[in-house]
């Protein structure tokens, strides 16, 4: 049955980590170079050409990922193994720099692949913990069902607004139309609700903040108390339950948007971080042997 | 002067006829209903690629035809009927025929008649469209199809009719129009689900305005209609009225010719010679009608018929590929003489028409295997019928006991009809000759000949009772047995019988699936699930006076239901089986008592069976637990197959972080192979539903598909180079490969093939990072059921 | 003011329909932001698109964009607005109309052609989330990186003024950003341009680069890469790390040679300290006769270990009788004296300076030889000066007219010397010169501390060996005192001279004394008081004398 990257085939790939980190730190531990530990010893060159492929083939698995024919294993398998072998990498990585740093290029590639990998630590806790959460927030219906809901919702109380007077038509239109449950991702990552509505207040309309429609309902609230002819109360009433109805489903909409920019955000750091990684990398190689 | 021969049907075959009959020098007239040749044709969307299928028969015609856009093809035939002049009448529908050879008289829809020594029929299964039966029908806003709903905009448009056709161009015309339905009935009950939902939102939102109860009762030509209303005659003010109210089909005015039908089911072909003629002298019918849906066959036909009335002989065009079939079979006989044969060592083909029985052999193989051979295995998902024309061969079944077939007998009925993996291993017994014959020609045959299907039911009765439950009861008692069994079928969600009801007889599944389900704690718990092939109620059997649980249909089901009393008889007759029968029934309880143990999982199981997955033989199932909405599923499949995904992964709903995305389940008996042209859909030795090259776009599968993953889609531009691509971003990335804006081969339809052709299974699985997608089949529903409870 | 806005929208239908909405306010602003009071649903409107204001009574449209506004087809920022005038904002058209009565301003609003035409508007409720484009951010990185970390650095080398200027400015990166340590100290001045050292780019430094500055022995006679195979200079220098430490002391870079030295090298083998070391070889100065019978002094290695091997400078000490407890007796009495008293090290304290006889024995050893006349003392290192001092004393007391010096036999008061008494005066002192001679030489004071013989030469009858100290018995060793703490640890720890009682005795600790702090270089042979110890730790690598590098 179903079975999650780090369970991946009992742990293969965690074992096969273990297995290489362990072979490094004892290579390091027995290792007695002429001179102090450093990139330039044997075993350090070594290390340093491991942890280089290392780093290649993990950035190859932007391109496996998408190389759907291929038959080299299965996507899961790959990044199964990307996650361990990529939590790997630092220690191979320190005991190829002897534990030296400074304030060069050599350092900075490391400082780049440190933030490579915290970043992707972070990308494997959410891609654990957060498919639960949407799953259970949706309860069973998708994205698509709640948006349909929603757009009848809209089309209903137009048509309810149509019966009463263009005030209500512009707070029914402007608040389909000024709903706004985040743009960007950094937005919907703070879940904030920027929706506005344009309310008459006297004769004039003003633009109301509208988060999760209370401006909206408030508004109604007044007009019904107001109201002098019950039919038309009752069509109030009527179009203030529509709306009653629709903060009720933009609630796990707005938490659905959230949660899946959690999902993704992370790559923002993950993938220039990498490309720039990749850089650094050959930066570091070419300069230890420009100056030899 | 009288007429040598008249065409009814401007078709492919009359065409065709109609050119022979010129080049012959006989002296004909074509009747076309519609104002142009090759009506159906003509319907067919614009630039819809035609094929030439079936490859291997030669086109024999004194008209072109190759593969082609719809207009190249419809271009040449006008260009060859041309010359003809006046022998071509259009718009001159013949609403009678009367007499034989040599005085026909043909009554045309104005009252004229023709008289002529032979007729022709090629007027196709297409029929005519339903006309609305009210005066000032034919104005000129007034149009009974609808090719492309996106030619008008921001007119008022009436659309009369209560169908899918009805209802889908409705919804298609309300979006750049104002769209006013009208409904004979207070709903729309003949409407496919989809359908219904997205009419009924329709009207709930205003969009499109419907009269219910209400009929047409006059148009007046200014442009206006008069509805018949409960409330009375309302006047409605229309640009355009488009009428959907289906075809009439064309058998009855077939059978008011007096030609006879073998049976009353809608699919049977008209009886008829080995020159296409019917039971009535001098009377011919060919193409559609006649039995042969393609284009080619039809030209043939009418060419050879042609020749028939000149009164020459000539040889059917398929002769050449049966002698070549036949050349390599011990016979050494001719093709007529080998067809003999066959029918004379098979008695299911006893009183099959010869015309039929051609055409079944045409599509049919003919294996030779030597002993020792295997015909087929376990577990394959062929679905073919094996005849023996020479030889034995031995069935093996689960407990290695083999069950000798001689000469003459079938076998393969079990995956035939309940389109699910061959039940056993089959052998050649000795050096064979075996008639392999597709499914949908068979099923074609069981339609139109009762016999044969009564003969075909009996044997799958019989053999599922000795697999399952009685094995070594005699033979005959089974027959026995088998002569009361009942035919019955389930829609779905009917229930076979009630948990409390009296245990009165033992139901086969022949088709489709059913849920066992026991009440427990006021609300009821799925227990386990039964497919095609096997059989409930067998408790009732062993003694047990009441139905112990509710047995419902999870999909349309056809099962045989044997008395109680008849079976009983049996068991007492027969020591030993009783036990038998006993074990298997002490099994089942066993598991459904572990079932009931976890009620969450029954109730997983129960939200399965209603996302219709009793039917499936294999499905993609996605963990929302695990499953991050990246899509790579739906990427890696577009990228694998063209551009265009198969499947959809949000759509679709959960249950206990479970969730079903709209994606092929490759039923076991599938609605997409139920009404394809050119039989472009089908199943792989494995299993797959996948649809061929071959295919016309005529989107049947699509309409008959209930789960919606079967869709028509243009081919799309090519992919461009990865690397490059995810350097530059140049060019569209994976999955968002646009439609080609020239494409002549128009939409075909595009669907699930499991990837078949690629090595490592299925793309959606092996391109899911999370390893959320899995596709499983069936019978492991308990296993991960078990997981979610 | 009094806004009139007139929405014109068209359809399903294809008609269009208008709703008009009042509005006062003293401006309108209009954007994709929510909060506008016209609010555009449009990818191509700015979050604040726009707004119209009253300037001094006329209404104006003013946009803090740069790119402006398009008012009747020009781009602008700030426009007065005039019946008829076009504002194209964003993909919606704004129109200014006649201000119906009780309104000061109107205007209609609505979608453009072609806006009408794309259909394809984005999902309302889940539009696709903006972000900034991963690709073009991971290139940017990535360039960056490139640029300043590869790119101008690497400039340098092919235009070695650029890279003076690097290097000079602050901002701008140079090569020391490739430094993969620290530089050493002793290098920062030649270190300032990489290329000093590292001549060629993608060629290791050459050890030319190193003999420019530093002319160093050679290890070997003969061709250094027949015997040592191809070593660079920086096989066993390094630079560039951490800690900054130019030498390796790696076992290796010695033992792998001397742990198995061919045959015809007279060395004996030595892998390790510990565990492959040949006993300590003093170098001792020895007197050797030559053909020419005098005497000369030659260094000769021989192995301390040899009961044979002694130290023959011809002085006589006895270390045990000076470090003696109870003290021993001075000028000014018994007092008890250390090593310290006369071994004084060198400044650096690398080695001890060389005892001397004025400054180190003289204090309590005077030469002194008239005991009626104590302050009066023979020079110390001549004979013949010794010999001559006596005989001019003595002559004085017996010619000289001070009353009271000596018995005057010779002279008669009131008469003048005679030749004959001066002969027989002279004779008297030297008699007297000799006595005191011999009491010195034979039986007093020389013989104290020097080898003393007889001759046949009747002026002078008395040779004195010379002495000759062997200043360092591990001439090729950098040992150092100062590391061994000398304060700390008592100078017997290591050299026994307490007990040794003959100034023969070589008191140079064997190298079992050693070893008692200094082990193996392979840490697990060594005990916890053993500090681990490769070869490059007391021995050197460019010793003297085998010529220098070309």
């Amino acid at each position: 049955m179903h079975q999650s990257i780090l369970a991946f085939r009992k742990h293969r790939y965690l074992w096969l980590a273990l297995l290489v980190t362990a072979l490094c730190v004892t290579a390091y531990w027995i290792d007695d170079p002429q001179e102090p530990a450093n990139g330039g010893t044997v075993l350090g060159y070594t290390l340093g050409t491991l942890g280089a492929l290392l780093i290649l083939w993990l950035a190859w698995y932007g391109v496996r990922k998408r190389r759907y024919a291929s038959t080299a294993g299965t996507v899961q398998g790959w990044l199964s193994a990307h996650v361990y072998l990529g939590a790997a990498l630092p220690v191979i990585v320190l005991l190829h720099s002897g534990f030296q740093f400074g304030y060069n290029v050599h350092t900075l590639a490391f400082v780049l692949m440190s933030l490579v990998v915290a970043s992707g630590l972070f990308g494997v806790y959410v891609y654990l913990k957060y498919p639960q959460r949407l799953s259970e927030n949706r309860g069973g219906a998708n994205r698509s069902a709640l948006i349909d809901e929603l757009e009848d919702v809209d089309e209903r109380s137009k048509r309810i607004a149509s019966k009463l007077p263009p005030e209500f038509q512009e707070l029914v239109s402007s608040g389909i139309g000024r709903l706004q449950l985040g743009e960007s991702m950094w937005q919907r990552l703070r879940g904030r609700d920027l929706s506005q509505v344009l309310l008459k207040r006297g004769n004039d309309y003003a633009v109301v903040a509208n988060p999760g429609q209370e401006a909206a309902l408030d508004w109604l609230a007044d007009q019904q108390a107001k109201c002098r002819e019950p039919a038309t109360a009752a069509v109030i009433g009527e179009l203030s339950a529509l709306l009653r109805n629709k903060r009720r489903l933009l609630k796990p909409l707005a938490e659905d948007l959230r949660l899946q920019a959690l999902l993704e955000v992370w790559l923002c750091a993950h993938i220039p971080l990498t490309a720039a990684l990749l850089a650094a990398l050959l930066v570091h190689i070419l300069s230890v042997f420009v100056y030899w | 002067m009288s007429l040598d021969l008249v065409i009814v049907g401007g078709g492919p075959a009359g065409l065709s006829a109609a050119a022979h009959a010129n080049q012959l020098g006989l002296n004909w007239l074509l009747l076309e209903a519609s104002p142009a040749h090759a009506n159906t044709i003509q319907r067919y969307q614009k630039g819809k690629h035609v094929m030439a299928e079936p490859a291997l028969v030669p086109l024999r015609s004194d008209l072109p035809f190759t593969a082609g856009t719809r207009e190249a093809v419809l271009g040449s035939w006008e260009q060859g009927v041309t010359p003809f002049g006046a022998r071509m009448r259009y718009s001159s529908e013949v609403v009678s025929i009367a007499g034989m050879k040599p005085a026909f008289t043909l009554t045309l829809s104005g009252g004229e008649t023709v008289s002529a020594a032979s007729v022709v029929l090629a007027i196709g299964l297409q029929g005519n469209p339903r006309k609305l039966g009210a005066p000032g029908e034919d104005a000129a806003f007034v149009q009974y199809t609808l090719d492309d709903p996106e030619e008008y905009r921001g007119e008022t448009i009436v659309v009369v009719g209560a169908g899918d056709a009805a209802i889908e161009n409705a919804i298609a015309l309300s979006r750049n129009n104002t769209v006013i339905v009208v409904n004979r009935r207070d709903e729309f009950a003949r409407a496919k689900e989809g359908n219904l939902a997205q009419i009924s939102r329709a009207i709930e939102a205003g969009t499109i305005k419907c009269f219910f109860n209400s009929g047409v009762a006059s148009i007046d030509h200014a442009g206006a209609v008069v509805l018949n209303t409960e409330t009375g005659q309302t006047r409605v003010a229309c640009n355009r009225l488009i009428a959907r109210l289906g075809a009439i089909p064309p058998r009855s005015f077939v059978e008011a010719c007096g030609i006879r039908f073998p049976s009353d089911d809608p699919t049977t072909l008209p009886e008829l010679t080995g020159q296409y003629e019917s039971n009535v002298p001098g009377l011919y019918v060919i193409g559609a009608l006649g039995g042969y849906p393609l284009i080619k066959q039809a030209m043939n036909q009418g060419y050879e018929v042609a020749e028939f009335i000149a009164g020459r002989e000539i040889l059917p065009a398929d002769h050449g590929i049966l002698e070549q079939k036949f050349r390599s079979l011990p016979f050494r006989l001719g093709v007529d003489e080998t067809l003999a044969l066959i029918r004379e060592r098979a008695p299911l083909f006893a009183d099959v028409n010869g015309l039929v029985l051609r055409e079944l052999v045409l599509a049919s193989e003919l294996l030779m295997p030597v002993q020792g051979d295997v015909i087929f295995r376990k577990n394959d998902y062929t679905n073919s019928f094996m005849t023996i024309v020479e030889g034995e061969v031995d069935v093996e079944t689960d407990d290695g006991r083999q069950i000798r077939l001689s000469q003459g007998q079938f076998f393969g009925e079990m995956s035939l009809l309940s389109g699910r993996r061959r039940a056993a291993t089959v052998r050649a017994a000795a050096p064979c000759v075996i008639l392999e014959s597709p499914r949908r020609e068979i099923i074609r045959l069981m339609n139109s000949y009762e016999a044969v299907r009564r003969s075909i039911d009996e044997h799958f009765i019989v053999r599922t009772l000795r697999a399952g439950l009685t094995p070594d009861a005699p033979q005959e008692e089974l027959r026995a047995i088998a002569a009361t069994a009942e035919q019955l079928s389930f829609k779905p969600g009917d229930v076979l019988f009630n948990e409390g009801d009296d245990a009165d007889g033992l139901h086969l599944i022949r088709s489709g699936s059913v849920s066992v389900s026991r009440r427990i704690g006021g609300r009821d718990i799925v227990t386990s699930y039964v497919a095609a092939g096997n059989y409930v109620g067998e408790m009732g059997l062993v003694g047990q006076a009441r139905r112990s649980a509710t047995v419902r249909a999870t999909v349309a089901t056809d099962s045989i239901f044997l008395k109680a009393d008849v079976f009983m008889k049996m068991l007492e007759r027969n020591l030993g089986l009783r036990e038998r029968v006993q074990e298997t029934v002490r099994e089942r309880l066993s598991e459904n008592l572990r079932m009931e143990a976890q009620p969450e999982a029954g109730d997983l199981i129960s939200f399965l069976m209603q996302q219709g997955l009793g039917e499936a033989t294999d499905v993609l199932l996605i963990d929302e637990t695990l499953c991050i909405g990246c899509d790579n599923c739906e990427k890696a499949c577009a990228e694998t197959h063209g551009g265009t995904s198969r499947l959809d992964r949000a759509a679709g709903p959960s249950y206990a972080h479970v969730h079903v995305p709209t994606s092929c389940r490759h039923c076991e008996d599938p609605h997409c192979m139920k009404d394809c042209p050119p039989d472009a859909i089908r199943r792989a030795p494995n299993g797959e539903v996948y649809v061929q090259d071959s295919c016309i776009g005529c989107g049947n599968c699509e309409r008959n598909c209930p789960y919606g993953v079967i869709q028509m889609a243009s081919r799309k531009e090519e992919a461009p180079n990865l690397l490059l691509w995810m350097l530059t971003g140049r060019g569209p990335g994976p999955g968002e490969r646009q439609p080609l804006a020239d494409d002549r081969e128009g939409k075909k339809a595009v669907k699930c093939d499991m990837c078949k052709d690629l090595s490592g299974g299925p793309a959606c699985v092996r391109a899911c990072p999370t390893g959320a997608a899995l596709r499983i089949s069936p019978s492991e529903f308990v296993k991960l059921s078990k997981r979610a409870g | 003011m009094k806004f009139l806005i007139r929405f014109i929208s068209r359809n399903a239908a294809g008609g269009t329909e208008q709703h008009d909405r009042l509005v006062n306010a003293p401006i309108i602003t209009m954007g994709r932001a929510t909060d506008r009071m016209l609010h555009l649903r449009d990818r191509r409107a700015r979050l604040e698109h726009a707004q119209l204001e009253e300037q001094n009574g006329k209404v104006h449209i003013t946009t803090a964009a740069l790119a402006g506004v398009e008012v009747n087809g020009r781009s602008q920022r700030d426009a007065r607005l005039v019946v008829g005038d076009v504002v194209e904002v964003g993909s919606n058209i704004l129109r200014v109309i006649e201000a119906p009565p009780g309104t000061d301003f109107a205007f209609t609003f609505e979608l453009s052609a072609e806006a009408e035409r794309d259909t394809d508007t984005p999902d309302h409720y889940a539009p696709e989330a903006k972000r900034f484009s991963l690709r073009s951010l991971s290139w940017i990185l990535a360039a960056a990186v490139l640029l300043l970390a590869l790119v101008v650095p690497g400039l340098g080398i092919v235009n070695p003024q650029f890279a003076a200027v690097a290097r000079g400015s602050k901002l701008l990166p140079d090569d020391t950003w490739w430094l993969a340590g620290p530089l050493h100290t002793a290098h920062t001045a030649a270190g300032a341009d990489c290329q000093n050292c590292h001549v060629a780019a993608f060629e290791r430094v050459p050890d030319e680069a190193c003999v420019d500055c530093h002319e160093v022995n050679r290890h070997v006679a003969g061709d250094t890469h027949e015997v040592l195979g191809e070593r660079r200079c920086a096989s066993c220098h390094l630079e560039h790390n951490e800690p900054p430490e130019l030498v390796k002391r790696h076992q290796g870079l010695c033992a792998d040679c001397h742990r198995n030295l061919p045959g015809d090298v007279l060395l004996e083998n030595a892998g390790d300290f510990l565990l492959d070391h040949p006993g300590f070889k003093v170098s001792l100065l020895q007197p050797q006769v030559n053909a020419s019978g005098e005497t000369e002094w030659v260094l000769q290695h021989r192995l301390l270990a040899d009961a044979q091997t002694a130290d023959r400078s011809n002085l006589k000490f006895n270390h045990a009788a000076h470090l003696d407890e109870a003290g021993i007796l001075a000028a000014e009495g018994r007092r008890v004296i250390d090593c310290a008293e006369c071994h004084q090290p060198e400044p650096g304290g690398a080695r001890m300076r060389p005892i001397r006889m004025d400054q180190n024995c003289a204090g309590c050893h005077s030469l002194n030889f008239d005991p009626d006349d104590p302050r009066r003392t023979v020079p110390h290192g001549d004979p013949d000066a010794v010999m001559q001092v006596l005989v001019e004393y003595y002559s004085a007391r017996l010619l000289g007219d001070d009353p009271d010096a000596g018995e005057q036999r010779v002279r008669r008061p009131g008469r003048a010397l005679t030749r004959a008494d001066r002969d027989r005066a002279a004779a008297e002192a030297r008699v007297q010169a000799m006595q005191v001679a011999e009491d010195l030489f034979e039986r007093r004071v020389c013989v104290n501390c020097h080898e003393v013989t007889r001759n046949d030469d009747a002026e002078m009858p008395w040779t004195v060996l010379p002495v000759k100290l062997t200043e360092r018995f591990f001439p090729h060793s950098n040992f150092t005192h100062a590391a061994h703490d000398t304060a700390a640890s008592a100078c017997d720890s290591c050299h026994d001279a307490s007990v040794s009682e003959s100034s023969a005795d070589v008191l140079i600790p064997a190298i079992e004394s050693c070893r008692d702090c200094h082990g193996s270089a392979v840490l697990r042979h060594n005990n916890a008081s053993q500090t681990p110890s490769t070869c490059i730790m007391c021995h050197s690598f460019h010793f003297e004398a085998k010529g220098t590098y070309p």
